[in-house]
């Protein structure tokens, strides 16, 4: 009986089959019998052939460095010859040189399979699609890959507009706004379109593929959330970016550093000429760890409140009550500074309280020739405590309503330096120091802040988010001029009515 | 006892001082926009109207000063 060719091209007078492998001569006689040699061997393993359309050898998840590179995801894509210039990053993902891999290998990926060396004992695979003996590690939970450059940010302008300020600064870069992980197939360092050539390589080491680290469990939901533009839930009520953000300082952290700079120098000013006065009245030692300890004293109220009120206090009643406080005391001080502007009021004149002082210690008893003198201490002590307290008051609060603990302890800090250094060079009250424009500044940053977080208290929806300041900002600033120049117009009025009814 | 006074008496100065009504006028003007809110009114009007009131408050103290 003449058999059939079982296949294209294949001899069926011919002792060999289509892979060149010995036959016997019979046709197939049993079901999924191919009428090959293995299946008539009884020491043979009667193997089943199994179709398989696509095999992905998948290794345990492991950890790794987050790819550096903004575009991990498609990283076979782009068409650029140098994608990865991160170093150290083991297990990174290497671009391609071709001009478009997946076509090219979609063309000649037939001649790019292998002959198919088996044992007798192995089950046949027949593959679909195998050009590539592919092994993928799986996505494993990393902290956000770190943006290489401001300009990488993820969030695409109209959501920067819309986004809180403190969601701005953050920069996922490897991570894109889907949130979705897409297994890759594994890249391969030389070019495709070169496979004829160095085909060889195609079948080399596997090459992990470093998949977009993904924040886990609701992480992602948040970060998707803060994408979108809506605020990061912390226990501060913020966005608290982990290892690998760009810390770029927001125009929030900026005005915090700013209004805590100018107010904690002007109550350094006032504390300075207290501790002038005593220091030289009576004894530096002694009224320097006066001071020292009241800064000290003043650092762990800040570190203690602030943190715990921060921690503790949930944000909305943090902000209505901090706000509240930043309001009433904003006005305390802006109002004054309008009556002192406007000629209603006496100007603070350091100079004066230098004075004062001088004569109050010189009635006291005199400094002990040794040791310490405990009343250059306590004036000291309580003096720079008492003016420290309102710089505290306000770090604190700033600190702990926008979550800013730090710039408004390093606007304090840095005032603090500026002021105690010059006034050891001149060694005297610092009367030139323009107290009433900056206690008018601190005043309207003060009020501003105040009805903005106070209203986000009570539950007001400003609009423009955060460009909800600067229009506050403004208007407080105009209407601070404009009750300025009507003081200052009363008291002419007054003045010319009285000179007129004297004459 | 008098310690306590004393201590009750520095944190009425620091908050409070010598002007109650800007005390008390800021803690109006938040009542009155948090029951605007209440009332579903639009966040830009009880913005508004909180600023307007700080500003009245404001006013109002410098007045009270200069007469």
């Amino acid at each position: 009986m003449e058999r059939a060719a079982e296949g294209f091209g294949e001899d069926p007078t011919s002792p060999l089959d289509r892979a060149r492998r010995g036959r016997l001569g019979g046709p197939a006689e049993l079901i999924g019998d191919r009428g090959r040699d293995e299946a008539r061997l009884a020491a043979r393993v009667d193997e089943i052939e199994v179709p398989q359309v696509r095999v992905h050898v998948e290794r345990d998840p492991v950890e790794a460095d987050a790819a550096l590179d903004p575009e991990a995801q498609g990283a076979d894509l782009p068409h650029r010859a140098a994608a990865i210039a991160g170093d150290p990053a083991p297990r990174i993902a290497v671009a391609p040189e071709g001009l478009d891999a997946e076509l090219a290998a979609g063309l000649d990926h037939r001649r790019l399979e292998g002959v198919h060396e088996r044992s007798n004992e192995e089950a046949a695979i027949a593959e679909a699609e195998d050009r590539v003996g592919d092994e993928l590690a799986r996505a494993v939970i990393r902290h956000f890959a770190a943006a290489l450059h401001p300009d990488d940010l993820d969030c695409s302008p109209p959501e920067l507009a819309r986004a809180r300020q403190d969601v701005r600064i953050v920069g996922l870069a490897a991570e894109r706004q889907d949130g979705v992980v897409l297994e890759q197939q594994q890249l391969i360092g030389n070019s495709a379109i070169d496979a004829l050539i160095h085909e060889p390589a195609l079948e080399g080491p596997a090459v992990t593929v470093g998949h977009a680290a993904q924040p886990g469990g609701d992480d992602r939901d948040r970060h998707g959330a803060t994408i979108a533009g809506a605020a990061w839930p912390t226990a501060s009520g913020t966005v608290r970016p982990e290892c690998g953000t760009v810390a770029l300082m927001s125009s929030l952290a900026i005005a915090t550093l700013v209004a805590s700079f100018v107010a904690s120098a002007v109550e350094f000013v006032e504390a300075v000429t207290i501790v002038l006065a005593v220091g030289t009245t009576r004894q530096w030692r002694s009224t320097l760890i006066g001071t020292g300890t009241a800064i000290l004293v003043l650092a762990v109220l800040v570190a203690v409140f602030g943190t715990a009120i921060a921690v503790l206090v949930p944000i909305g009643l943090l902000r209505l009550i901090v706000g509240g406080f930043l309001i009433i005391y904003g006005l305390q001080w802006l109002t004054k500074a309008i009556l002192r502007a406007g000629g209603a009021k006496a100007k603070h004149d350091e100079a004066a309280i230098f004075e004062r002082e001088i004569t109050a210690l010189r009635a006291e008893p005199a400094v002990p020739a040794t040791g310490m003198d405990w009343i250059s201490f306590t004036v000291a002590f309580k003096g720079v405590l008492l003016e420290g307290l309102e710089v505290a008051f306000i770090v604190v609060t700033f600190g702990a309503s926008a979550d800013l603990l730090g710039p408004a302890a390093l606007g304090a800090a840095a005032a603090a330096v500026v002021v105690l250094a010059i006034a050891a060079l001149v060694h005297r009250p610092l009367a030139a120091v323009p107290e009433n424009a900056m206690k008018f500044v601190v005043g309207v940053m003060l009020v501003t802040f105040g009805t903005f977080w106070a209203g986000e208290g009570v539950g007001v929806d400003w609009p423009a988010e955060d460009g909800a300041l600067l229009l506050l900002l403004l208007g407080y600033v105009a209407l601070s001029l404009a009750g300025v120049w009507l003081v200052r117009n009363r008291l002419e009025a007054r003045l010319a009515a009285r000179s007129s009814a004297g004459s | 006892m008098t310690w306590l006074r004393r201590f009750g008496m520095f944190w009425y100065d620091f908050l409070v001082g010598e002007r109650w009504e800007l005390f008390v006028g800021p803690i109006a003007a938040l009542v009155i926009a948090a029951l605007l809110v209440g009332a579903g009114a639009a966040g830009a009007l009880v913005g508004l109207v909180l600023f307007v009131s700080v500003v009245v408050v404001a006013a109002l103290s410098v007045a009270t000063t200069l007469r």
